[in-house]
């Protein structure tokens, strides 16, 4: 087929449909001629033209109704194949089939090749949750020794093994909290938990976080006001919403300075339903905006503060898998608000 | 290989003395998947480089390519065909057909192409976008955030290597405009959409993944504005 | 309040608008040249054919003056002329008439005239001049060919000239000279005229009295005194105002071509000129309407702009309206030149298809016909304009900004059920059906249009030469009387159309049959049954001038035709009012058919019905009324001529032949073999040639002068359809370019999302043919329908046309608006893809 495709198929047309008129004239003529004018031949052959062409007509176009039908079985075949269905055409004598067969063929290979790569992956995660999984009990002991130390220690040791003995145990919870998001984290990523996001008021989750928080909040004397209409609602999992935020709330509460504020307002929008989580935190830098939700990243600000740099990472894990969103916006040495979008269908 | 590459991309209008130099030496290039916004203040050439993008327009010199496609190499027609099978449109006044209704406005382009609709991933896409009560709606009977969410879906519906957004949200209130951009950065994830798109606004550039700044028709800088 | 000075500033705005848009204002002023052109011509048509009817009646009336007072002397005439309400008025002395010899049957009068009488007579002297000598006279063409002298200055002719009428002898013989001659019409004026000078009245009857004069019936030496007023209203009124001031008993005249004939007079006659005007300002109100509404669209931005910098809404509209009126002031003039210069073209065509007679067209120059063109056209032209400057002021600055054009204006579907409407077919339909009043206007327009043209169409291709040639003629060659091929008097003292010329004609080779229409004038005297009807008459507002006349003499008067067999069977059914016609009973003898009399124009009453007897004095015998037949049965064997409230009797030839021996010849129609027509046609002319007074027509010859009647005919009746077509064609053409212009930003996203040109063609044809195809349907099925049943009743009441129902026009015009709605669409797109894709869609943010 040349590059005009179709300019090629009309150009045939046109070339026959000329022939056949001068064909008929010609031939009309002829008998005219011999035989002498009569209308009613003229009639006739004209009549015989019209016949002619609508045949034809109806002939070509019934054909490209073919074509276009096998084109479009084509078409189906590529959709089943892609979408992994049965096959279309299943196993008839036609190029179609055979055409079939081997595209299904190609896409076996190809889709075998991903389904590796994907069971490595797996397996690689699987590892890591072996991993914190083995570790939580030798950890839980160290804790619990440290504990224990700790608490001897006050009778009989010196300042410094008193400053060592302290070390160790801040150094452990530290260790602990570590793993622990890890275990949560890798247990989201696997899917052996799983987040079910059903229609709730947000209220509930606000508040469960809210409770978790309030007493580190108390202790530095941080306002906590809440700002939430009970109708409120949004498709979230509550349990795993409340965690994500928890994790936002206690980093408001954690880089605030005694006798600050935190604010929390809900709003319904039409699709999504948005809780502003508000402080007068120390801010963060705009150029750092983005990053702060990335695994294990500190602010170079955060420096002198406690904590690992995985709790944001985790919330934006929990909010997307529900088909939300978490944005940031701040202002150096004034404060920050975070914002949770969360589908309310 | 990146799905787009413009190189020393420049347009001039006038002659002489009167030269307006639109856009003067661009050079960029966008990886798939990624949310590009090209921030700067009227006149500093973000629409017409939009512009060159889906060409709609021509350079005085420089090269396009989208999905290694040279732009300047077709002609009008093919130009147009390009656009309707490899590019997404989101203009800022939703520029819906007000006699079709939702559905047929989203899946405009793929029948212009005489293709079939792939069903599923358009209603896949509509469910997303929370469109699935309105289909039958016609366009003058949606909200401005509605029919911008249309026209995101139309953008979508080819599957398009690009999506070119010209001030998506420029008619919209704050709180639909926050809305409208997570769709798309969820669009973009989700479907691993390119989506380049111009804007004035900072906020609004802050919410993708890479901002790039124009200031008569120069790229001022570029910022990673971080990974999804 | 004290008004702000900011009139200047808009016919400011209105004048820059109008030059930026040449384009646009060469089309407006055509349109309204158009308009007042058409305008100016049915006025000028109307009021000159107006004018012509009275002229012809005047001419019959011999002068247009108002009024006259008759048989005065000159101390009367002395009085009269000092009354102030008479304007203008003129001499005429009756000095006697010649009734003898070569103008026995042709009387002619012999006056003495002052000049102004030649100013309001309709006399024009070929050569020379009224006589001043003695012995001078003045004659008319006609009758110097009578006498056989030559048209010439110094001609000498012998005349007798009769002065003292009837009664008396005294003739003045003498030998006269003639100093001027004139053309004039033989019949139409009622005796022919002659004019001697004052000199020949000293010498011959200055001393006779008019007393006597008057007692004796001959007027001799009496002055008509001929006055012209003010105006022709209530002419009789004034002359009569004039009589009892000045005290003065005389009989009056008043010129009752102004009273009785105008085409005015008749309500149903003014309907066509009515509906015509009525067409052409619709046509005219859409075309300009149409032209202003796209260019509102297509500078809708800048009319928003001007709103938002404080242009009141009022304000906007005067742009427009100022704009309008200027370009009217442009193009009135040209129309009102053309259109006058049309209406003269085409008033002889009509004052020529108006009547049998000949009738002179005369132009009317009255203002009116200017005033009332120059109204309507301005009215039409206002109300055009008003919409779309409601529309340009109505505009709120932010949507003209981005004007999308026309809004889905109104429509309060919500949704729409469809999943497969991106189909460019589709999608063409939805277009079409985007503004459902518009779509309506103009498929109304349209099929209008071509509803219209079909009829005329059909009804001027149902013009059947036949049918019209029989209502002259009925066979092939027709002989009849000179003296009745025109002229009034009907006694004669020889008929040259005889018994033997007849038979001579039946026997020439060829001839297959012949007909004879045998003809008796008689006056029936007026019985109750007559005077019922009549008296009714006299009685209403303006009665006919001569029905009193009628009733006074007793009589009325009847033309009776003894028609032979062939003639049986041209009557035709429709021409049968009442009764029916029994050939077997009519032959016996017994029977007559009458027709109705003409009481006044176009009404007509039969005073019998079938049933009644009728007793005529000629015949001697009663005969009971089988029928009566409308006024022009028979026309073809009549006499073709009418006498007021009387009525024409048909009986059998052999009935009248029985009665009167010498029975009068009307005419002998002779039937034909086609064959041998061009040889029995030569020698019954050489027949024709040989006797005196016998007078031949051919078919051929009627067919040749009807020639000219059916190409008026023709001529109007197409250019009349054309033109109307044409209109419905360029209203559809300016809605298809209204509708592809203000959907620029449309077609400009959609190109933008990847619809090639090739498909926006595609779209946009689908859209014409869309709209064709709705109007293919209302014409096909509505349009036939109206064509079959107007058509058919026009063509059946024309007395020229047989119905042929004609479904071509329709079908050509679809085939040609197909054409014409593909080659619009086409020339649209490429007004709107002249612009980039970027400007456009740049409009659209």
């Amino acid at each position: 087929m040349n590059k005009n495709g179709e300019y090629y198929f009309n150009r045939v047309y046109l070339v026959f449909s000329i022939l056949l008129t001068v064909l008929v004239i010609g031939y009309t003529g002829a008998i005219l001629y011999t035989v002498g004018f009569n209308s009613r031949i003229v009639w006739m052959s004209v009549l015989f033209l019209v016949i002619v062409f609508v045949v034809g007509g109806a002939s070509v176009w019934s054909l490209k109704c073919r074509i276009a039908g096998v084109v479009n079985n084509l078409d189906d075949v590529i959709d089943g194949a892609i979408n992994g269905q049965d096959r279309v055409t299943g196993y008839m004598e036609t190029n179609i089939s055979s055409l079939e067969n081997k595209l299904i063929r190609y896409i076996d290979l190809s889709t075998t090749h991903d389904k590796k790569v994907e069971a490595e992956k797996n397996k690689i995660k699987e590892l890591i949750s072996d991993i914190s999984h083995q570790t939580k009990t030798p950890l839980a002991n160290i804790v619990l020794y440290s504990q224990l130390l700790d608490e001897h220690s006050h009778s009989g040791l010196d300042e410094d093994t008193q400053g060592f003995v302290t070390q160790i145990k801040s150094q452990a919870d530290k260790l602990d909290w570590l793993i622990q998001s890890l275990i949560k984290l890798s247990r989201l990523e696997t899917g052996i938990i799983s987040i079910h996001a059903t229609i709730n008021p947000i209220i509930e989750s606000i508040s469960k976080a809210v409770s978790q928080v309030y007493t580190h909040a108390e202790h530095k004397n941080i306002e906590i006001a809440i700002d939430c209409d009970q109708a409120i609602t949004a498709r979230h999992d509550m349990k795993w919403t409340s965690e994500a935020l928890f994790n936002i709330m206690d980093n408001a509460v954690k880089y605030s300075d005694t006798t600050g504020k935190i604010h929390i307002a809900a709003q319904a929008n039409e699709m999504f339903t948005r809780i502003d989580i508000s402080d007068t935190g120390i801010g963060i830098d705009n150029s750092e905006l983005n990053d702060i939700f990335k695994r294990f990243y500190r602010c170079k600000a955060t420096s002198k503060y406690e904590g690992v740099g995985i709790g944001l990472f985790l919330a934006r894990e929990i909010i997307n898998s529900q088909g939300g969103y978490i944005m940031a916006s701040s202002t150096v040495g004034q404060g920050s608000t975070f914002s949770v979008y969360l589908l309310r269908m | 290989m990146s799905i787009l590459q413009i190189q020393d991309l420049k347009k001039y209008y006038g002659q002489g003395d009167h030269v307006v130099k639109a856009l003067d030496g661009i050079s960029l290039t966008v990886e798939k998947g990624e949310f590009v916004a090209i921030v700067g203040t009227s006149g500093s050439g973000k629409s017409t480089l939009l512009h060159m993008l889906g060409g709609l327009d021509r350079a005085t010199e420089g090269k396009v390519y989208v999905d290694g496609n040279d732009l300047f190499d077709m002609n009008d027609d093919k130009l147009t065909i390009f656009r309707r099978r490899s590019v997404g449109f989101i203009f800022q006044s939703y520029n819906l057909i007000p006699i079709l209704n939702v559905y047929e406005n989203i899946v405009l382009p793929i029948e212009l192409d005489g293709a079939r609709v792939d069903k599923g991933y358009v209603n896949q896409v509509i469910e997303t976008l929370g469109l699935k009560e309105k289909v039958n709606n016609l366009p003058a009977n949606l909200s401005g955030g509605q029919q911008q969410r249309v026209a995101i879906a139309r953008a979508l519906a080819t599957k398009p290597s690009i999506v070119l957004a010209d001030e998506p949200t420029g008619n919209l209130d704050s709180k639909t405009s926050q809305e409208v951009l997570i769709l798309m950065k969820q669009m973009s994830q989700k479907f691993n959409q390119t989506i380049v798109m111009i804007t004035h606004n900072e906020g609004i550039a802050q919410t993708a993944d890479r901002v790039i700044r124009i200031e008569d028709g120069q790229i001022a800088s570029r910022s990673e504005a971080g990974r999804r | 309040m004290i008004s702000t000075g900011n009139g200047k500033s808009v016919s400011n705005i209105a004048r820059k608008s109008l030059k930026a848009n040449r384009m646009r204002n060469l089309m407006i002023v055509c349109a309204i040249v158009l308009t007042t052109l058409l305008l100016t011509s049915v006025f000028t048509m109307a009021l000159s054919v107006n004018k012509s009817m009275e002229l012809a009646s005047m001419k019959t009336v011999g002068s247009d003056f108002h009024g006259g007072f008759k048989y005065l002397n000159q101390d009367e005439v002395a009085k009269l002329i000092q009354h102030p309400s008479i304007k203008e008025y003129s001499r005429a002395t009756v000095v006697g008439d010649i009734n003898s010899g070569v103008f026995k049957n042709n009387r002619v009068e012999i006056n003495f005239v002052d000049e102004n009488h030649f100013k309001h007579s309709f006399i024009h002297f070929i050569e020379g001049g009224l006589p001043s000598e003695e012995n001078e006279i003045a004659m008319n063409t006609w009758e110097l060919d009578l006498l056989g002298a030559p048209h010439e200055i110094g001609t000498k002719v012998n005349l007798d000239i009769d002065i003292d009428g009837t009664m008396g002898d005294k003739v003045i013989s003498q030998d006269f000279v003639v100093s001027g001659y004139f053309e004039a019409d033989q019949y139409v004026a009622m005796s022919g005229l002659a004019y001697v000078s004052e000199a020949f009245v000293q010498k011959n009857i200055a001393d006779i009295d008019t007393e006597i004069s008057k007692a004796d019936g001959s007027y001799t030496n009496t002055i008509r005194l001929d006055v012209m007023f003010n105006n022709s209203l209530d002419i009789e009124g004034k002359v009569k105002k004039v009589l009892s001031d000045t005290g003065i008993d005389a009989p009056y005249g008043v010129n009752w071509a102004y009273a009785s004939v105008s085409i005015f007079e008749d309500w149903t006659n003014i309907i066509p000129y009515v509906v015509l005007i009525f067409i052409i300002m619709l046509s005219g109100y859409l075309l300009i309407y149409n032209i202003f509404h796209i260019s509102v669209v297509r500078d809708i931005k800048f009319y928003g702009l001007l709103k938002t910098i404080g242009t009141t809404p009022k304000q906007l509209r005067k742009v427009i309206s100022i704009q309008a009126n200027r370009l009217y002031l442009i193009a009135l003039p040209i129309g009102l030149a053309a259109g006058y210069g049309v209406g003269c073209w085409i008033t002889p065509m009509m004052t020529s298809s108006f009547s049998m007679t000949e009738m002179e067209a005369s132009y009317s120059v009255n203002p009116l016909i200017f005033i009332g063109a120059a109204l309507f056209s301005y009215m039409t032209v206002r109300i055009a304009a008003s919409k779309p400057g409601r529309t340009a002021s109505k505009i709120s600055p932010v949507e003209a900004v981005r004007y999308a054009g026309i809004s889905s204006g109104g429509s309060r579907k919500k949704t729409k059920r469809s999943v497969n409407g991106a189909k460019l077919s589709r999608m063409s339909l939805g277009n079409i059906l985007r503004n459902k009043k518009k779509l309506f206007l103009m498929l109304a327009s349209l099929s209008l249009s071509i509803i219209l043209f079909s009829i005329i169409f059909t009804v001027i291709s149902s013009f059947d030469v036949n049918k019209y040639l029989n209502t002259f003629i009925s066979g092939d060659l027709v002989m009849k009387e000179e003296s009745f091929a025109g002229s009034r008097n009907s006694e004669v003292d020889q008929y040259m159309l005889t018994e033997e010329v007849t038979d001579v004609l039946g026997k020439i080779d060829g001839v297959e049959s012949l007909d004879k229409v045998y003809y008796q004038w008689d006056g029936l005297p007026i019985d109750d049954t007559i005077r019922s009807v009549l008296e009714p008459l006299i009685v209403v507002a303006e009665p006919h001038p001569a029905i009193a006349e009628t009733l006074e003499s007793g009589v009325i008067r009847l033309q009776l035709h003894g028609i032979e067999g062939g003639w049986y069977d041209v009557l035709k059914q429709k021409e049968i009012m009442e009764g029916t016609f029994d050939r077997a009973k009519f032959d016996s003898g017994d029977y007559v058919m009458i027709t109705e009399a003409i009481l006044d124009e176009d009404v007509n009453a039969s005073y019998y019905h079938p049933g009644d007897k009728i007793k005529l004095g000629s015949m001697g015998k009663s005969y009971e009324v089988m029928a009566v037949l409308k006024q022009e049965a028979f026309y073809a064997a009549g006499a073709q001529r009418y006498s007021p409230f009387g009525f024409n009797v048909y009986l059998p030839a052999n009935e009248m032949k029985a009665t009167f021996a010498d029975a009068q010849i009307l005419s002998v129609t002779l039937h034909v073999n086609p064959a041998k027509l061009d040889e029995v046609d030569r020698t019954v002319r050489a027949v024709a040639e040989a006797t005196k007074g016998l007078n031949v027509r051919s078919r051929e010859d009627y067919r040749q002068e009807m020639a000219g009647f059916m190409t008026v005919f023709k001529t109007v009746g197409y250019s009349l359809s054309f033109i109307i077509g044409l209109i419905g064609v360029l209203n559809y053409i300016n809605t298809v370019i209204t509708g592809v212009v203000s959907r620029r930003n449309e077609f400009a996203t959609l190109e933008s999302i990847g619809m090639t040109k090739k498909q926006m063609k595609r779209m946009l044809v689908y859209e014409g043919f869309y709209s064709i195809l709705l109007t293919a349907l209302i014409v096909g099925t509505l349009g036939m329908f109206l064509t079959y049943q107007i058509a058919k009743t026009l063509a059946d009441n024309l007395a020229w046309t047989v119905f042929r129902m004609n479904a071509w026009p329709i079908v050509a015009v679809i085939l040609i608006l197909m054409v014409i709605a593909y080659i619009v669409t086409i020339t649209a797109y490429r007004m709107l893809s002249k612009s980039t894709i970027v400007e456009r869609l740049r409009v659209a943010e």
